[in-house]
């Protein structure tokens, strides 16, 4: 688009907006002097847009900086006075608010001032009050004293001690040669000078000789004079400034050896004393947190930035900022992670916290004291598989450390909290035995064991991002591919997978901020759940199969329809995808034996309206199991229903399977399994138990319809009853007993609810199973009733969700439900007929549709023959068959679709034959034989079939004879 | 890069690119997410975890964008960014819902929410902490302010200076031409001017008077 066709001003403003992002400062004069045609409006915008700028580019920034949360921008500006207190200046920042140096007016003395803005959330303000009140109830001489607290126009204060020192972190810093300008001129230029000397002391008494007091007196440390920081000054000062300028391509090892050669020189045998400072520092440490972990007091943010040595040496434990009381803390309960990374345990990680977590965080802090380099230097890549799972052993970097020392660290912030000291105690208790040169109580870990351990904690950490990834590509994969060739896409894809998931899993890592690592490996986790459970959905609402009749009782109203058919190759990807879940369920930290146990479940569905009755069965028979044994863990009432529902799927395959004791067995034991369940008058529970019997009272007979013969054979008059071999009349007594359970739990539910869709619904499938059985039983009007309310329920349904194609299949279907075989049912069938072709119309690749269609169309056909129009019979039947051969050639590995088409040749042939056509009727049938004798092999419906094979080669034969 | 090259790149790479060019735009997502979402919510939402949602459904979607591509490849992923988080934030907050947390976005009709961000924005440039009692009142006053503009120029103004877009991209966003793009965002930065001004005038008063 041409550039002209901008507003001038809007130009100079778009260039004045970029130069500000660009970090200039661009003058609004200069603007005006270039363009004084335009000074009105560049004087009443360009100030906005400056103002806007700075904004947008200020809230940038802080994101990019704060850890936690940026939705607080504090204060801009420093605040003069909150009650009682003077602010001074800025002497700290974190994660929860700024720390001032302040004067209690009152009391006249220096406080140090904590401050949360007043945009603060309540969850935050929450945790904030709590950490003062928390951190008011310790009193130690290494933690630092919390005076009280308090609020002013809704920003929350709180008093503590001002300890005249620096922070570890700091003081790391330092030693790291990363300039003690950068760490301090964050503090704010006012006191760099006071912070600067507070560092510079501190630094001394640790690398000097003068920790070597005996330990448990803090007094003994030795206070420095004045001479002593000149001279630390004279000595650290020169190495600073030709490093950080000129050697700032060295390696830490180079720059760390050059410090050395600079300063132990002077201060022989230092080394060996720092190590022991250190040891001693964190000594105290351990001493002040066993005595808040004994008053249930959890730090949960120990790092060296919250760790304070003063002038004297003395440590301090600053910040219980995250602390809270273990027995009513139900905020950390929800989960929320808080704490830096860095210095997290893996179970804090995973949000769960005790006494161990401290002791981790404090042996990483004393790791990196001994070492001058974080434990954990890419805490980032703590998720990525087979890295940074172990910490290199401090004397890796530094040969010098004693060796108890190390193994003293090594057990602290050993992964796995129970090879951890299990307090804070054991932990000073070591500490003290190696500063008195006692032999330690813990013990080098073996490089046999160090590998155990490594394997055992590697599943927990490392397979998780990978694993889920994995998954979740195959799936976006699979998605994309959508309704091709499935196997052969799988196969041509699979190279493209892999770079992509290289790719992605890099991105995806580079995405994920430092906070909350584990929280979104688990959010990956439930994302590759999730895609699964879609893969799933849109492979199990394709239709074709042989329950294609039985809508799901599903819960959801949305039932769709994909553009596709079931087939064999869906399977195979399924199957595929579930050993993939499987392998990943074993070795996931997260249990997902239920996901797992629920997938199976699916994939048996699918396998089983394919009429792989087998590979469904097993496939049930584990879900079964899994589920049985979760059951024993969790009285979850979501756990039975889910097996209850296995149980039907098994029962109809039983029933197919003409087992029927089998199918008895299930469906007491279903029975019995709500019965004794609590939930048992609950909703859920009684739609279970109508669930129940709606199948019991439904699948039988629908099955023998499917494959009993249709319409009227040329020299029957009578109507095709339910003449099934596996099915008499006890069996249909059943169903009807069953059914009008159903109906009557269905009545109360529906009482209760009158609006439930899924009540509804299933309230609709048993009248539809009531017509069915009263006309078995030759009760023509309470079939018409039924089936009337069954159309009623349906068209309302309809009426709620207008267009809907599922509840139009619904209506098309039950319309189509034969009663009387009475050519009154003729306009019914018609209608029946009319929706079929409007759901075709608006989505023709639906084998469902097509297949309803035909079947409508047979069920006139047969009308017709008996108002004796065979002709017009003959055509329609032909329609039929046109409609199934193109779904059996298409999918021929769908039982129902062959069998749908037998026996339109069936009835095609006997018409045939009444119209002296035996010729044709000959190759109609010999068609159906072959069809038959094909599909068999397709199903162990054997028996069935089998019959149905020998009743078309008796008619042959009885042709032959003509 | 150009459109026409992006296209090819995703027909001819499929995922590999798509995570490649998602990924170049996070940053930017990530700004435009930040501003979208409700101040008063912030903190309870990982903007990460929306731009991973918003891959997944990218990916599912993008075989359909490349058949009829309506928009640019930029302005489509942070449409469909913002209808992820839309949803999410449907999904999230739908038991505890009030008045007070509710808040709609629409992608082409831009509403109050629009005015609720900037203002939150720009009132903590504009107030000084020590007065943080009058930051409630003065998000208010700000607020009606921005509500008195036009709709469409406001959401203009966020999306050239909050999201940083370019005015074509405004454009697209918005449905309109580039020269009504440009005309708006003329007009309605010289509102915001004024509102500023006015903003200034009234705290310099009421610091005067305290």
């Amino acid at each position: 688009m041409n550039q002209d066709e901008r507003h001038p001003v809007d130009l100079l403003s778009d260039e004045f907006a970029e130069r500000i992002r660009a970090g200039e400062n661009p003058s609004i004069e200069e603007y005006v002097k270039r363009h004084p045609e335009y000074e009105e409006m560049i004087k009443a915008i360009f100030p906005s847009i400056e103002l806007v700028e700075r904004v947008s580019k200020r809230e940038s920034s802080a994101r990019a900086n704060t850890p936690y949360d940026s939705s607080s921008p504090l204060f801009a500006k420093q605040p003069e006075r909150l009650g009682d207190f003077r602010i001074l200046r800025e002497i700290g920042r974190g994660g929860m608010g700024i720390v001032y140096e302040a004067i209690q007016l009152s009391l006249k003395r220096r406080v140090a001032l904590k401050v949360v803005g007043a945009l603060g959330s309540d969850r935050q303000r929450e945790r904030f009050r709590r950490e003062a009140e928390a951190a008011a109830s310790l009193h130690h001489t290494n933690i630092v004293p919390v005076f009280g607290t308090g609020e002013e126009n809704g920003v929350q204060y709180y008093a503590m001690q001002l300890i005249e020192g620096v922070t570890l972190a700091e003081v790391l810093h330092f030693l790291h040669g990363e300039g003690e300008q950068a760490s301090v001129a964050s503090a704010g230029n006012s006191s760099l000078a006071f912070r600067r000397r507070n560092l510079i002391d501190v630094v001394t008494l640790l690398l000097s000789n003068k920790t070597k007091e005996p330990i448990r007196s803090q007094s003994s440390l030795l206070a420095t004079s004045p001479q002593d920081h000149q001279r630390t000054e004279v000595m650290l000062a020169p190495p600073q400034l030709p490093e950080s300028q000129s050697n700032a391509q060295l390696s830490i090892s180079q720059r760390l050896k050059s410090r050395e050669e600079s300063v132990s020189p002077l201060q022989k045998p230092m080394r060996d004393d720092y190590f022991r400072s250190v040891a001693h520092i964190v000594l105290d440490a351990a001493n002040a947190l066993q005595y808040a972990h004994h008053q249930g007091i959890l730090h949960r943010d120990i790092k060296p930035g919250n760790l304070i040595v003063d002038r004297e040496g003395t440590v301090w434990i600053a910040d219980f900022g995250l602390a809270s009381r273990e027995e009513t803390d139900a905020m950390t309960l929800t989960g929320e992670i808080v704490g830096t990374l860095k210095y997290m345990a893996p179970e804090q990680i995973r949000g769960n916290a005790d006494a161990r977590t401290d002791i981790f965080s404090l042996g990483l802090t004393l790791y990196e004291l001994l070492t001058w380099h974080a434990a954990i230097e890419h805490p980032k890549t703590r998720l990525v598989p087979n890295a940074s799972q172990s910490i290199r052993n401090p004397r890796a970097y530094r040969p010098e450390i004693p060796k108890d020392l190390e193994t003293i660290t090594l057990k602290a912030c050993s992964f796995d909290p129970s090879h951890r000291y299990q307090s804070a105690s054991d932990f000073e208790e070591d500490l003290r035995r190696f500063l008195e040169d006692r032999p330690i109580l813990a013990r080098p870990i073996t490089s046999i064991e160090r590998m155990g351990r490594w394997a055992v904690r590697n599943p927990l950490i490392a397979t998780l991002s990978t694993a889920s990834l994995l998954l979740l590509l195959s799936v976006v994969g699979i998605l994309y591919i959508g309704n091709r060739q499935l196997e052969d896409a799988l196969l041509d894809k699979k190279q493209e997978f892999n770079r992509a998931e290289e790719n992605l899993h890099a991105k995806t890592l580079a995405l994920e901020s430092t906070e909350r690592e584990r929280s979104r490996a688990e959010r990956n986790l439930d994302l590759a759940i999730q895609a699964f459970e879609s893969v799933v959905d849109n492979i199990a609402s394709r239709g074709g199969s042989i329950e294609s009749a039985i809508a799901d009782l599903a819960d959801d109203d949305t039932q769709s329809f994909a553009d596709t058919t079931l087939s064999n190759a869906d399977v195979v990807l399924l199957e595929t995808l579930l050993s993939f879940f499987d392998q990943f369920a074993k070795e996931n930290a997260k249990d997902l034996s239920l996901e797992a146990a629920l997938a199976r479940k699916r994939v048996g569905s699918i396998q089983h309206r394919l009429g792989r009755l087998d590979d469904a069965a097993k496939s049930f028979g584990q879900a079964l199991e899994a589920l049985t044994i979760l059951e024993k863990s969790s009285q979850s009432s979501d756990l039975l229903y889910e097996r209850v529902e296995i149980m039907n799927d098994l029962l109809k395959i039983a029933i197919q399977r003409g087992d029927a004791p089998k199918s008895i067995e299930l469906y007491q034991e279903a029975r019995r399994s709500l019965e004794r369940s609590p939930a048992k008058n609950s909703p859920e529970g009684k739609f279970a138990m109508v669930k129940v019997l709606n199948n019991i009272a439904s699948v039988g007979s629908k099955f023998s319809r499917e494959l009993r013969p249709r319409g009227r054979g040329p020299l029957g008059r009578l109507p095709p009853k339910e003449d099934s071999p596996l099915f008499g009349n006890p069996r249909l007594r059943k169903e009807a007993e069953a059914n009008q359970e159903a109906l009557k739990i269905l009545d109360d539910l529906l009482t209760l609810d009158p609006k439930s869709v899924p009540y509804r619904v299933a309230h609709a499938q048993a009248l539809k199973a009531e017509t069915r059985i009263a006309s078995a039983n030759n009760d023509i009007k309470r079939a018409e009733e039924s089936l009337t309310k069954a159309v009623g329920i349906f068209e309302q349904l309809l009426r709620d969700y207008p267009g809907s194609n599922p509840y139009t299949y619904e209506l098309a279907d039950t319309l189509g439900t034969s009663i009387a075989y009475h050519p009154s049912e003729l306009p019914r069938f018609n209608r029946a007929l009319e929706l079929c072709k409007e759901l075709i119309e608006s989505n023709p690749s639906i084998s469902d549709y097509r297949d309803l269609h035909a079947r409508v169309l047979s069920k006139i056909a047969s009308l017709q023959v008996g108002i004796g129009r065979r002709e017009r019979a003959l055509e329609t039947i032909q329609q039929a068959i046109e409609i199934q051969k193109k779904l059996a050639e298409q999918f021929p590995d769908v039982l129902h679709y062959q069998v749908a088409l037998v026996q339109s040749l069936h009835q095609s042939a006997d018409l045939h034959l009444e119209l002296k056509h035996p010729e044709r009727a000959r190759q109609d049938l010999e068609q159906a034989i072959t069809i038959l004798e094909k599909s068999q092999k397709l199903s162990r419906l054997g028996n069935i079939i089998q019959s149905y094979l020998q009743r078309l080669r008796d008619r042959q034969k009885s042709l032959e004879g003509k | 890069m150009d459109e026409h090259l992006i296209r090819q790149k995703l027909a001819q790479e499929g995922s590999t690119a798509l995570a490649e060019l998602f990924s170049e735009l996070v940053p930017r997502l990530e700004k435009i997410l930040h501003f979208r979402i409700d101040p008063r919510i912030r903190s309870r939402v990982d903007t990460s975890d929306v731009l991973q949602e918003a891959f997944l459904e990218i990916s599912r979607r993008v075989d359909e964008y490349l058949e009829t591509p309506h928009v640019s490849f930029f302005v489509w992923i942070r449409q469909k960014t913002i209808q992820t988080w839309i949803d999410i934030q449907r999904e999230h907050f739908r038991e505890k819902r009030d008045v007070n947390r509710e808040i709609r976005f629409s992608l082409t009709q831009p509403n109050h929410a629009t005015s609720i961000s900037i203002a939150a924005y720009l009132i903590d440039e504009l107030t000084s902490p020590s007065h943080a009692m009058m930051q409630a009142e003065e998000v208010q006053q700000l607020q009606s302010a921005l509500d008195s503009m036009q709709e469409i120029d406001r959401e203009v103004l966020a999306l050239r200076h909050f999201e940083q877009l370019s005015n074509l991209q405004v454009a697209e966003v918005l449905g309109i031409t580039p020269t009504a793009a440009s005309n708006r965002y003329v007009r309605a930065a010289t509102r915001l001017g004024q509102i500023v001004a006015e903003l200034r005038t009234r705290q310099d008063g009421n610091r005067g008077s305290s």
